[in-house]
């Protein structure tokens, strides 16, 4: 990313920061023009609607394109492959120019190219690896997975894409299931990544993206040493039995720790992040160990038939509304409305958003099963009928 | 700026005062999911062990219980927006309501007061829920009085791709019901909106009327008859106007919604031409890149902010 465009991002984050304030009431009108004044933003953006119907719509433009080439000159599979090779290459090459030259920023189309850039060369790698050169596995998939995960680290590198952070750590889980050791390798790579990846998401040195980025990698770092600690994940030997047929031999581990180790791990892993997260005020972590704390629940439910369902259920309701109560209770008691550093006051102004948010969930999964113009007739029992959310199939 | 809202920002800055307000209400919002699917098994498991009247009394209670939490920290009525003081009434009355509603259900299945007109009490607990939305200035609840009325014309708002599957199985009088459905919430949104009576209320009648309307539309295209060409020019139609209508009144997410359907319905005029694979590609290309020339053209006039 040049200076000019890690400068216009910094500047967009003290912009926005401004504009919360403002939402707030903590400043005001004039302040707020004065930050932007100070701030100013020399780059093309378009708006969130706008941005995700330029985006939508280049994606098509280039997909459609390349199906046009490939119909008009029907070229062999190794052409093909190199065409989408020479089209992934030239969409990066446009990225570099619509962010650089003609200094697009949040427009749609900048991130469209980028994206399917990278779909492209991955997906033309690919189809080398397997059908031109004919590599066999495990070579062969070991390299389109690292091929895969060297690309979307790139994006998200050298333009700042969080999504290319996520998919690339991602990729980095998949490409170690293609080796021996899995579960030993899963483990070492969080914990080389999580202290990383934690720096990097606070650090004032890294522009507000790649800070962004690097907290993509630690939830995902995060989720990823639950998962290799996690007692159901060991029960089920699912990272050392494997997932491809190559696999199935060859992958035993050798580590030979107790089951209780990992019934540890999974009650331990959630708490440990939670009580760091408040005594640290991290809300990143606060999310991942509520998280990984209900999937910690629900897998003491699957080995414990602790009450029916329906029971757990309105227990596991009641208990969070209770507790959710109690803590905005006792944050709102505490002197200045705040306890540790915490508040249960909104700092943010606008929560517009949240609330359709709220509402969608709501039509989805509360509304009743419609009523069919042409149902004959009532069948009592059959649990078709329910109000707001009633239906037996709610 | 005030002495104190500097140090207030530059403790936000630091992260030295973190709010957990977006956490809490995610617990309340997760807590009431939760709890009413859990009540929704019990229905449908447990009747004959705890008997109907036992399971009708007890929802009852839990539903009494949440409204009078309501009641004690309800605001002053206003027709305009009115903070709510308390982080959990937004919740709390949800679960009252879907209690309610899951209650008059449970009566209604187990003692047949409706008997064949069954289905009226969707319309009852959609009737029943409004005026608690506006009484309580609730728009979470306002959307399910909407969307449990469309549910007893039988159109599901819940989910698109149910609608379409079952407009795809259904017969005209499902599509006739949608497009009635979505009429009658663009005239409340309209009404609310001139009025000023919960004026806030409006977009959520704006975009279920919007969608129910071009939806059932967009179900009846196709490539071969007279009639579906027919629904593709209506589709056409309704998709520019909401354009044109959006632009000018910079409603950007209904510009999206027209916009969409407008490009959906001239998509399918140009399948009617029976176009070649080739045509086909070429079409996509050539329209993707006017569709974004013009939405830049578009942006330069009216300037969606960030």
């Amino acid at each position: 990313m040049t200076s000019a465009a890690e400068r216009a991002e910094r500047n967009q984050a003290v912009r926005d920061a401004a504009r919360e304030w403002r939402r707030t009431g903590l400043i005001d009108e004039a302040a707020r023009a004065a930050i932007e004044r100070a701030y100013p933003d020399d780059r093309r953006r378009l708006g969130p609607v706008f941005r995700d119907l330029a985006f939508l719509f280049t994606v098509f433009a280039i997909v459609s394109a390349f199906a046009f080439v490939m119909l008009v000159v029907k070229p062999s599979a190794a052409a093909a492959a190199i065409l989408a090779l020479i089209l992934g290459a030239a969409l990066w090459l446009a990225t570099e120019g619509l962010k650089g030259a003609l200094r697009l920023a949040d427009a749609g189309i900048e991130s469209a190219t980028a994206w399917a850039g990278a779909v492209f060369l991955a997906g033309a790698i690919a189809y080398l690896v397997g059908e031109v050169l004919r590599i066999r596995d495990p070579a062969g998939t070991r390299l389109i997975a690292l091929s895969a995960l060297v690309l979307f680290a790139l994006t998200a590198l050298r333009w700042g894409s969080t999504v290319g952070a996520a998919l690339a750590t991602y990729g980095l889980g998949l490409l170690l299931v293609l080796f021996p050791l899995t579960r030993l390798t899963w483990i070492v790579a969080a914990l080389l990544l999580v202290p990383l990846a934690l720096r990097g998401s606070e650090s004032a040195r890294l522009i507000p993206s790649r800070r962004r980025s690097c907290a993509a990698v630690l939830a995902l770092a995060l989720i990823g040493l639950y998962v290799a600690l996690h007692i159901g994940s060991w029960d089920g030997q699912i990272l050392e039995r494997g997932m491809l047929s190559f696999q199935r031999d060859a992958w035993a581990t050798p580590l030979r720790l107790p089951r209780a180790f990992f019934k540890l791990t999974t009650a331990l892993i959630p708490m440990a992040l939670l009580a760091h997260a408040i005594v640290t005020r991290r809300r990143l972590l606060l999310a991942i160990g509520l998280a990984l704390g209900v999937a910690s629940l629900i897998t003491l439910r699957f080995y414990v038939h602790i009450a029916p369902l329906w029971v757990v259920l309105v227990a596991a309701g009641a208990g969070l509304i209770a507790l959710a109560l109690g803590l905005r209770g006792w944050l709102e008691r505490g002197p200045e409305r705040e306890r540790g550093g915490w508040t249960a006051r909104s700092l943010a102004g606008d929560t517009a958003r949240g609330r359709a948010v709220e509402a969608a969930i709501a039509i989805v999964v509360a509304t009743p099963s419609a009523n069919a113009p042409e149902a004959p007739r009532f069948e009592g029992g059959s649990g078709r009928s329910g109000g707001g959310g009633a239906s037996a199939d709610f | 700026m005030p002495d104190a809202d500097a140090a207030l920002l530059s403790r936000i800055a630091r992260s030295d005062l973190v709010s957990a307000h977006t956490e809490l209400r995610v617990a309340l919002y997760a807590g009431v999911l939760l709890l009413t699917s859990g009540v929704g098994l019990l229905l449908k498991d447990n009747l004959a062990r705890l008997g109907p009247l036992t399971i009708a009394i007890a929802i009852g209670c839990a539903a009494a219980v949440c409204f009078a939490w309501v009641a004690r920290h309800a605001p002053r009525f206003a027709w305009g927006e009115t903070p709510v003081e308390h982080l959990a009434f937004d919740y709390i009355l949800l679960l009252g309501v879907l209690l309610a509603a899951a209650d008059l259900a449970h009566v209604e299945t187990q003692f047949t007061p409706l008997g064949a007109n069954w289905p009226w009490h969707l319309l009852i607990v959609s009737l029943v829920m409004a005026p608690i939305a506006v009484r309580c200035d609730s728009r979470v609840v306002f959307s399910l009085a909407l969307s449990t009325f469309a549910a007893w014309r039988g159109v599901s708002t819940s989910l698109v791709e149910t609608s379409l599957w079952r407009f795809a199985h259904a017969p005209g009088a499902l599509r006739a019901n949608a497009i009635g459905c979505g009429l009658l919430f663009l005239l409340i949104g309209f009404f609310m909106k001139q009025g000023e009576r919960k004026a806030h209320f409006e977009p959520v009648a704006t975009y279920m009327g919007w969608i129910a309307i071009l939806v059932a539309l967009i179900s009846g295209m196709g490539t071969t008859s007279a009639e579906e060409l027919l629904f593709t020019l209506a589709v056409l139609a309704a998709g520019t106007g909401l354009t044109i209508y959006a632009a000018a009144a910079r409603r950007f997410a209904l510009f999206a919604i027209g916009f969409l359907a407008a490009y959906i319905a001239l998509c399918g005029l140009f399948h009617r031409l029976q176009p070649t694979d080739t045509l086909v590609a070429l079409w996509y290309t050539v329209t993707s890149l006017g569709v974004l020339a013009s939405l830049f053209l578009a942006h330069r006039k009216l300037r969606e902010p960030q």
